[in-house]
């Protein structure tokens, strides 16, 4: 089942943070535990693992898109040959974290 | 050591693995509202120790104790909840990672003051060695604590007391950001057993059957009334010292290094090499495992925070 990827929470004091940059691709194959993107958060740049295995179907958010807040929608990951409505599972998601 | 234990030792390695992956996850998904010291790589420590321990033994932990916490039998789901600060943990979600305590099970408390546990588990063998019993208290604790004055003031009186308190130092070679080998200047913190005048000796702690044995002896040591122990155990902290901890001060390079001695992957070759599980086995083992983290996380999830009108009740959980 497809799940989103946010922009992590990697500290008590971390409101947001930037996107340093994708290490994966839209279409690539990843496994759980790969480094899918780095990110700069108010304290250090950290590289961001992926909680799941499957294919990075969308990225919602890049460098250019400046500080994003902890927790919101990054990216999609699906499962190999999974037919994914990447608008559906984000406002799912949304509409499930109130 | 009989098949039935080394099954039992990598089904709580398995079980203490899963459980900290998990909380990685919920960490960063912000379902974690404390900081989170996870205790990858040092499974073995937490496993070999906790395995000869009855139900009225008792340890005291650290800041990195959720391993130690699941060894000693809280369950995965009371420790989950209590880390996500729910209602339903083992404090009524007010204690979070650093205060887990649940008594009905030894477990005195996980205490984030570095060497703060070690004089807590010495009172405990002074009352057990009071009342007269064959209880045994223990004290997980790291290499930074090893140079706290707790530590001497702790491990003197037991000697001189012969209290039943078995010392286990995890000397992951990080305190926080610095190296063992910047504060500490002998290569074994299992020698200062002989300082205070009782045995202390020093096991690969990412190896579970030398961890065992080496507890074995220092439990029939307590329980005898013979008096404490120092067992310096040898491991690696694999994560950061806590979730978003960026490790400058370490190379990657020397982490992947660590990583192949994990612990599980050597329990697990051993016991698939003497016959004791197959490939297969273990796959069943580590499905189960994560059939068990899922629902405490599923469990965590769906209870609900302490009422603030609970704020001055001890747990939050009033009888």
């Amino acid at each position: 089942m497809a799940q989103v990827v946010v922009m992590p929470r990697m500290g008590q004091t971390m409101e947001e943070g930037t996107i340093v940059e994708w290490k994966k691709n839209e279409g690539d194959t990843v496994t759980q535990g790969e480094v899918l993107l780095t990110i700069q958060s108010d304290k250090s740049e950290l590289e961001v693992e992926s909680d799941v295995s499957g294919v990075l179907v969308k990225i919602l958010a890049t460098p250019d898109s400046g500080e994003i807040p902890c927790l919101d929608p990054i990216a999609v990951i699906g499962d190999p040959g999974e037919e994914v409505d990447v608008d559906q599972v984000v406002s799912d998601f949304l509409a499930k974290r109130g | 050591m009989d098949t039935i234990t080394q099954i039992r030792l990598l089904e709580t390695m398995l079980r203490v693995r899963k459980a900290e992956l998990q909380l990685a996850i919920m960490y960063k998904n912000g379902k974690v509202p404390c900081a989170a010291h996870l205790y990858e790589g040092q499974e073995a420590i937490a496993a070999g120790i906790c395995d000869h321990l009855r139900h009225d033994d008792c340890i005291t932990s650290t800041h990195r104790g959720h391993g130690h916490c699941i060894a000693k039998g809280m369950p995965i789901k009371k420790m989950i909840a209590e880390v996500s600060a729910k209602k339903t943990g083992c404090c009524g979600g007010k204690g979070g990672t650093m205060h887990l305590f649940m008594p009905e099970v030894g477990v005195m408390g996980t205490v984030g003051i570095v060497g703060g546990g070690i004089p807590i588990a010495t009172g405990i063998g002074l009352a057990m060695k009071m009342q007269n019993t064959d209880r045994v208290a223990v004290s997980f604790f790291g290499d930074g604590a090893a140079n706290n004055g707790s530590f001497h003031e702790s491990l003197n009186l037991a000697a001189l007391w012969k209290l039943p308190v078995i010392y286990i130092c995890e000397n992951n070679l990080y305190a926080t950001s610095v190296a063992v080998w910047r504060s500490t200047p002998i290569p074994d913190i299992g020698i200062r057993g002989s300082a205070y005048g009782m045995p202390g000796v020093t096991v690969d702690g990412n190896h579970v059957d030398e961890v065992y044995a080496a507890m074995e002896t220092a439990v029939a040591r307590g329980r005898a009334g013979e008096g404490p122990t120092l067992i310096e155990c040898k491991t690696y902290r694999i994560r950061g010292h806590f979730e978003g901890d960026d490790a400058f001060y370490r190379t990657k390079e020397e982490v992947a290094e660590a990583r192949k001695r994990d612990p599980i992957d050597y329990w697990k070759a051993h016991l698939i090499a003497n016959g004791a599980i197959t490939e297969e086995t273990f796959e069943a083992m580590s499905a189960k495992a994560d059939e068990e983290v899922a629902e405490a996380a599923a469990f965590a999830d769906a209870s609900p925070y302490p009422e603030p009108e609970s704020a001055l009740l001890l747990s939050g959980n009033p009888a």
